[in-house]
């Protein structure tokens, strides 16, 4: 169904109206969070929302209250389910859905066997990952699928592993099967990728690199950059000019009297806050100049004190929806 | 006094650095190697696995390979005496390579392995096989004893701990029963009925060709076997001998602190030694002072009043924005800060192990900003 285009902007529909989303990005930028807070808009626009982990750390699961998550999707909320990948598992479906074959009984061994291979051939867990996946979205059971996916680099491997497996296998269905995923996450109205980033150095300049891999060895559409963390202008320009005269200028003496031997504490802090501000928008405005003008980019403003936990992805949430609407 | 870090520098031939992904693990294991090649006389090896650009640039290097470059730290030491510095990054598919032609029994077996497209999936791509190729670079270089310490960063794991079983996957993967299974077919006609229906399903799932070339890559590898199962015991039991400590780092996050809680607890497991537990990152000390939260509070409730008296001359509500500011802006940041100590002080690790690096608001562009922060890796616990 299409999500309910009162509450939300043009953005947001248009993000909604995709079938399955991979949200990625490094450790420690609220790729979690996030996920967790694009699963609620969701959900709460009346979409069938599954939200699958694949690190399985349990993080989305815990945002939303749930001590473990499973393969099979538990739901947590009105209209809101969570799963965890589990590659044996997928295979163990995929067999059964795919291969009513009479030999089913020796099936216990014979899993064995192909974790084994699965583990020489590496393009075989990614494609399990990726082929539950366009199952799901091919069955048609869900509005939408949000994936927590791998951190950084094993996304690329695991995008890219039909294209890999094709060439990797020559016959045989596994063959076969990379076709149609292929197609789906090659369309931009049905796959793309939301990609969560803080503005720090670093996890611009891998978040750089990345795109660039993305672009070149797999066919998902880069729709979104997340900027978490963003840090607000705290001074106007006349505000910093007064504020300079507080800290070292005419007012200086001032301060000093009125903050009891709190002064250099104080001011210090606010230093420092300034600095990480414009060092922080400077990374910003670097990474915004080098994205592709079909990437939009959204920000979400650093929640100071809500570290984890619900209260934060119900924040990260409501400013989601508050930019992606423009407001 | 020296300072742990230092003292780790002197002592150790190996350090390990371990964390999530993203708290800054290469910028420190850079930083403690500089240290160690600064105020020690040894020759120190930083061994990355994946150094983000700026770092090579931060070392005054265009870029560096597999190849172990010598960074310049003379101007750094000022006139007194030092060790050296070098840096080397790991290229997986090199290392690999050199592995087979080390094992291999014969150039034909050699040739057929590097030919063989299951081997170059495998040594480029399988993500455990970049963990146990980090550890066994590892212990080639110090076996070959050019440096007295080497510093590890360890490889992005989607689990800090899988480097450490690496050695031991590693050997189980060529010990396993399963392997004869695979190959079964190909060695003797006689089991190849026995196994036949398995061949049936698999031959239509993955193809005869890919089982063919999955089978031919274990039979050469096979060949290896004993050299690699030794080796991988080698590797395992340097790494829990005296020479060898871990570096944990994390940054104060709750995420990052978990992973570094189940990475202490895992050292512990496997009784290995902790050498430090480094809060990367860690907010100033300044945040820690009753006097300024009581005046930012004041000021957060009425500026004006707060104002009274003196600022002659100041726009009024300019005056009111700006203070009001200040004291939030101390609010926020001292709240971050007793977070951070709560998550520390959950951690289960001796005190005297746990060190800071502060946090900096510029980035690390050079040898200086790098020693730096490998001067000021401090005691969390009892700030000097």
């Amino acid at each position: 169904m299409a999500p309910d285009t009162e509450i939300l902007g043009s953005l947001a529909n248009e993000l909604l109206s995709r079938k399955l989303v991979f949200v990625t990005g490094k450790g420690g930028v609220g790729k979690s969070s996030v996920t967790a807070a694009l699963a609620r808009l969701s959900s709460r626009a009346g979409l069938k929302t599954l939200v699958c982990e694949v690190d399985a750390k349990g993080d989305v699961g815990s945002l939303f209250g749930l001590e473990r998550t499973s393969f099979k999707p538990k739901n947590v909320a009105p209209n809101l389910y969570i799963m965890a990948m589990d590659t044996e598992e997928a295979l163990a479906e995929y067999l059964r859905l795919n291969l009513r074959i009479p030999i089913i009984t020796t099936l216990g061994p014979l899993a064995k066997a192909f974790d084994f291979v699965a583990n020489a051939a590496p393009g075989v867990k990614e494609i399990l990952v990726v082929g539950k996946l366009c199952y799901e979205v091919r069955e048609q059971k869900w509005d939408i699928i949000w994936v927590d996916a791998s951190a950084s680099g094993h996304i690329v491997s695991q995008l890219a592993s039909p294209a890999g497996i094709s060439e990797l296998f020559r016959l045989g269905i596994v063959k076969e099967q990379t076709t149609w995923m292929a197609e789906i996450l090659g369309d931009s109205k049905t796959s793309s990728l939301v990609m969560v980033l803080t503005p720090e150095e670093t996890p611009i300049l891998e978040s750089l690199e990345l795109l660039e891999r993305l672009r070149y060895e797999t066919s998902i559409a880069v729709e979104m950059c997340v900027v978490n963390k963003v840090l607000s202008e705290p001074f106007s320009a006349s505000q910093a000019e007064l504020f300079s005269e507080v800290e070292s200028g005419s007012f200086a003496s001032d301060f000093v009297s009125i903050a009891d031997g709190g002064a250099p504490a104080l001011l210090s802090a606010s230093r420092f806050a300034l600095g990480m501000r414009t060092n922080r928008s400077e990374h910003t405005r670097g990474l915004v100049s080098k994205l592709d003008a079909r990437t939009r980019t959204i920000f979400v403003p650093f929640f100071m004190g809500s570290e984890s936990g619900a209260k934060l992805s119900t924040e990260i949430a409501e400013a989601l929806e508050a930019e992606m609407s423009g407001s | 006094m020296k300072s742990l870090i230092e003292k780790l520098c002197a002592e150790k031939s190996i350090l390990i650095t371990a964390g999530a992904g993203g708290v800054g693990k290469t910028t420190l294991a850079a930083s403690v190697g500089l240290v160690g090649a600064l105020h020690t006389k040894r020759k120190v090896l930083v061994l990355t696995v994946d150094p983000a650009r700026r770092l090579a640039d931060a070392m005054g290097l265009a870029n560096f390979g597999n190849v172990v470059t010598r960074v310049d730290i003379s101007a750094l030491a000022a006139g007194k005496a030092h060790g050296e510095l070098f840096v080397a990054m790991l290229d997986t598919k090199a290392s690999w390579d050199e592995l087979v032609t080390r094992y291999a029994p014969n150039i034909r077996v050699r040739q057929e392995i590097l030919a063989n497209p299951i081997y170059s999936n495998i040594s480029s791509r399988f993500v455990q096989s970049h963990d146990y190729i980090a550890m066994e670079s590892l212990y080639d270089l110090y076996n070959r004893g050019d440096f007295d310490l080497i510093v590890v960063d360890t490889p992005p794991s989607r689990n800090a701990i899988d480097f450490l079983d690496a050695p031991e996957h590693m050997a189980e993967f060529f010990s396993s029963k399963l392997l004869r299974w695979i190959t079964a077919p190909y060695r003797s006609r006689l089991i190849a009925g026995a196994f036949k229906p398995f061949y049936q399903v698999a031959d239509r799932i993955l193809g005869s060709q890919f089982l063919a070339e999955i089978a031919e890559f274990f039979m050469l590898f096979q060949s290896m076997y004993d050299g690699f199962i030794a080796r991988a015991n080698s590797v395992s039991s340097l790494l829990r001998s005296e020479a060898a400590a871990f570096l944990v780092v994390t940054s104060p996050e709750y995420v990052p602190m978990r992973e570094a809680e189940f990475f202490l607890g895992a050292l512990k497991d496997r009784k290995l030694s902790l050498g430090a537990l480094i809060v990367n990152r860690s907010l100033p000390d300044y945040l820690d002072d009753a006097t300024a939260l009581a005046v930012a509070q004041k000021l957060i409730a009425d500026p004006a009043k707060a104002a009274q008296g003196n600022f002659v001359g100041a726009d009024g509500n300019m005056l009111a924005s700006v203070l009001g500011e200040i004291g939030q802006t101390y609010l926020d940041f001292a709240g971050l800060y007793s977070q951070e100590r709560a998550l520390v002080d959950n951690l289960s690790v001796e005190h005297a192990k746990v060190l800071r690096a502060p946090y900096l608001e510029t980035d690390v562009a050079d040898v200086a900003a790098l020693h730096r922060i490998g001067c000021n890796l401090g005691s969390f616990y009892s700030p000097s």
